[in-house]
C-alpha cells in the first residue's frame, strides 16, 4: 500500500470493457513525482482508453485511479484541475479569440490575483517562443502553432495550480501536428518540467522521441502492458516484433545515450 | 477590432450615449409632435420632478404612453441580446439563435396554451398574477424545446449545425400547428392576445410588464456574468472545461434554465421578436472579439438599442397605424440570417 500513498499516479486493476470487447484489462500502472512516463503501442492498443480514464473522461468499468494517495472519484474537480493538467490532441475552438486569451484559460484556478497570473502569462508565452502570436486570432494559426498554444494553456494551468503537492501532465500525442524543431522543443519543455518534480505521461507514437526523453517506456498491446521499464530494457527488435509485428533494426550506438529504431 | 486595452470603457459609454439619444428620440416621436427639448422636460418633470412650462398633456403623453413602451424595449432588447450570445456559447455555434432553433416559438406555444386554456380561470387574478401565470407556461416550454435540441444537436465535437437548424423547423412546425389549433378553439378576446404573439409587438406595455422584464434582465445579466469566464472555456470543448476543473453538467443546466427563464418572460411581454438574438452578439463579437466578460453586457446594451430602433421604425414607417415590431426585426435580420450562411456554407459542408 505504500506505494499508493507515495506515488503521483496509481491505477490499481483497472479493467474497461465495451460492448462486450475488452478495452483494458486489469491494469496496474504506478508513476512517481519526476518521472517522465512514455505510453506507446499500435493503433487500438487502448492508449487512448487509458489516457481517457486517468483524465476521467471514461469510466472504468472497475478499479480504482488514486492521485497523491487520494481516490480520484472522491476528490473535487477544480482541486483535480489543480493538479492534473491534460493537452489534448487537438481542440477544436472557432471563435476568434487572441491568442492571449486563450492561454489565461488555463489561469481558471488561479488562487492568486489576476495580475500574478498575467505575469506567469506573459512568461510562459516567452518561454515557448510564441510571444509573437500573442494578439493573433486563434483559427488563423496553423495546426502547429494552436498546439503550441494549447501547451502554453496548460503550462500556465500547471503554474497556478497546487504546488504543495506533486503534479500531473498528461500529453495525448503532443507531436502529431509539430515539425520536427518544435516536436524536441515541447518534449525538452515537458522533460524541464519533470526534472521540477511533475510527473508526466506522454502517449506518443514515436518510439525514437519515447527513447529519447522519458524515462520509462510502457507498450500496450489489446490491452495489456507488454513491456514496462527504461528506453534499453522496452525498446528492442523483439519487443516491437512482437507489439506492432514489424521487423525493425534496433542501433545501440555509444554515441547516444538511448537506442535508436529504424 | 476596436479593442482598445488603454480605453475599455469607451465603446461601452458610446453605446449609452447611443441608447440615451435613442430613448429622447423614442418619447419624441409619434402621432403627436413633441419636440426633443419638450420631451427631455417632460423626462425631466417625471423623474426629478423639475418645474417647468412644459404643457401637461405632452407630459402625459410621454411618461404614460411613450416612456413605458421605451423602457420595454429597453429591457426586452436586453434580455434578446444577452440570451442570444449565452445560447451561442452553449451550443457552441453562432447560429444558435432562441428563434432558428424553435425555442421561441415553443415559448410562444407555451404562453397560447396559458391565454387561452386558462383565461377563464384567470379572469379574477391580478394583472401581475396573469402575466407571470403566462410567462410559466412561456418559460417551460421553451425550458423543454432547448433541452430537446441540444440533446439532439449536441455531441462532443460541439454541435451540429445541420441537426439544430432541422429540430428548429420541426420543433416550429409543431409549434404552428398547435397555434393554429389555438387559434380556432379561441374565444374573441383570447384570439385578440393570440394575435400578438405571433408577431410580436411592444404595444402591451405597463408597468408590470416592465417591472417583471427588468427584474429578469438584471439577475440573467448577474447570473451569466458570474458564469463568463467558464462560458469562455465552454468553447474550448467540453473534455477541456472539465480538465479546467469545470463542472459542465451543472454549468450548462444552470444557463440554459436561465436562457429559458429570459425567453418565457420576453416572449409572453413581447411575443415573438425575432434575429435580435442571432444579430446582436454577432456585431458585438466583430467589435470586441469573443470574450463573452465584454461581449455579455455590451450584447444586452446593443440588443435593447436595436429593439428600440426597430420600434421607432414600427411606430412611423406606416403612421399613424403600426407595424407589429416583429416583422421588422424579421425584415433585418433574415438577410443577416443568409449572409451568415453563405459565410458558414464551406463549414457546413453544402
Amino acid at each position: 500500500m505504500s506505494n499508493v500513498t507515495k506515488s503521483v499516479l496509481h491505477c490499481q486493476q483497472l479493467n474497461y470493457n465495451i460492448a462486450g470487447k475488452c478495452i483494458f484489462n486489469d491494469l496496474n500502472l504506478t508513476l512517481d513525482e519526476g518521472e517522465f512516463l512514455a505510453v506507446l503501442g499500435p493503433n487500438g492498443a487502448g492508449k487512448s482508453s487509458l489516457f481517457k480514464a486517468i483524465t476521467g473522461e471514461l469510466k472504468p468499468t472497475s478499479g480504482t485511479i488514486f492521485l497523491n494517495g487520494e481516490m480520484r472519484n472522491s476528490i473535487n474537480m477544480s482541486e483535480i484541475a489543480k493538479t492534473l493538467a491534460v493537452l489534448p490532441q487537438s481542440a477544436s475552438l472557432s471563435f476568434a479569440f487572441q491568442v492571449i486569451d486563450v492561454v489565461l484559460m488555463g489561469g481558471l484556478q488561479a488562487d492568486c490575483g489576476q495580475a500574478k497570473v498575467q505575469a506567469l502569462a506573459d512568461a510562459i508565452l516567452v518561454e515557448q517562443e510564441i510571444d509573437h502570436l500573442r494578439i493573433r486570432s486563434y483559427p488563423t494559426l496553423s495546426g502547429g502553432e494552436k498546439q503550441r498554444v494549447h501547451f502554453a494553456r496548460v503550462l500556465l494551468q500547471l503554474a497556478v495550480g497546487n504546488k504543495n503537492k506533486p503534479q500531473l501532465l498528461l500529453l495525448d500525442e503532443p507531436t502529431a501536428a509539430l515539425d520536427i524543431n518544435y516536436q524536441h522543443q515541447l518534449l525538452k519543455s515537458a522533460k524541464h518540467l519533470a526534472q521540477t518534480g511533475v510527473a508526466v505521461i506522454a502517449v506518443l507514437h514515436d518510439l525514437n522521441l519515447a527513447a529519447k526523453y522519458a524515462d520509462r517506456i510502457i507498450l500496450l498491446k489489446e490491452g495489456n502492458i507488454c513491456a514496462n521499464g527504461s528506453a534499453k530494457q522496452v525498446v528492442t527488435t523483439e519487443n516491437i516484433r512482437e507489439v506492432y509485428g514489424y521487423e525493425s533494426t534496433v542501433i545501440n550506438n555509444a554515441e547516444f545515450s538511448h537506442p535508436i529504431v529504424m | 477590432m476596436f479593442v482598445n486595452s488603454r480605453w475599455p470603457l469607451l465603446l461601452p459609454s458610446f453605446v449609452l450615449f447611443c441608447l440615451a439619444s435613442m430613448v429622447v428620440l423614442s418619447v419624441s416621436v409619434g402621432p403627436m409632435a413633441i419636440s426633443f427639448v419638450d420631451s427631455i422636460k417632460a423626462l425631466l418633470v417625471d423623474w426629478v420632478s423639475w418645474k417647468s412650462p412644459v404643457s401637461t398633456q405632452n407630459a402625459i403623453v410621454v411618461s404614460n404612453i411613450r416612456l413605458p413602451r421605451t423602457l420595454l424595449c429597453l429591457s426586452i432588447g436586453g434580455i434578446l441580446g444577452l440570451t442570444g450570445a449565452v445560447m451561442q456559447g452553449v451550443f457552441r455555434n453562432p447560429l444558435a439563435d432562441p428563434g432558428i432553433i424553435g425555442v421561441s416559438s415553443g415559448a410562444a406555444l407555451g404562453a397560447g396554451l396559458g391565454i387561452v386554456i386558462f383565461a377563464d380561470l384567470m379572469v379574477d387574478l391580478p394583472d401581475w398574477l396573469q402575466l407571470s401565470t403566462v410567462s410559466f407556461f412561456a418559460f417551460t416550454f421553451a425550458l423543454a424545446v432547448c433541452l430537446l435540441v441540444y440533446k439532439l444537436g449536441t455531441s462532443s465535437q460541439g454541435s451540429s449545425v445541420v441537426v439544430m437548424l432541422l429540430a428548429g423547423v420541426a420543433i416550429s412546425a409543431i409549434a404552428g400547428a398547435g397555434m393554429g389549433m389555438l387559434t380556432y378553439i379561441a374565444d374573441d378576446q383570447s384570439l385578440r392576445d393570440l394575435s400578438l404573439w405571433q408577431m410580436g409587438s411592444m404595444a402591451g406595455s405597463n408597468w408590470i410588464s416592465i417591472t417583471i422584464s427588468s427584474i429578469t434582465l438584471v439577475f440573467l445579466l448577474a447570473v451569466f456574468m458570474s458564469s463568463a469566464k467558464a462560458l469562455n472555456i465552454l468553447l474550448l470543448g467540453d473534455a477541456e472545461a472539465v480538465h479546467l476543473g469545470i463542472d459542465i453538467v451543472r454549468i450548462k443546466r444552470r444557463l440554459i434554465f436561465c436562457c429559458a427563464v429570459g425567453l418565457g418572460v420576453a416572449v409572453s411581454i413581447a411575443g415573438m421578436i425575432g434575429f435580435i438574438g442571432l444579430i446582436i452578439p454577432h456585431l458585438v463579437r466583430l467589435l470586441v472579439g469573443p470574450n463573452h466578460q465584454r461581449l455579455l453586457p455590451l450584447s444586452a446594451m446593443l440588443g435593447a438599442l436595436l429593439l428600440l430602433l426597430a420600434d421607432i421604425l414600427a411606430r412611423t414607417v406606416m403612421a399613424p397605424s403600426e407595424v407589429p415590431v416583429g416583422i421588422i426585426t424579421a425584415l433585418l435580420g433574415s438577410p443577416f440570417f443568409i449572409i451568415l450562411l453563405l459565410q458558414q456554407r464551406s463549414k457546413l459542408g453544402i
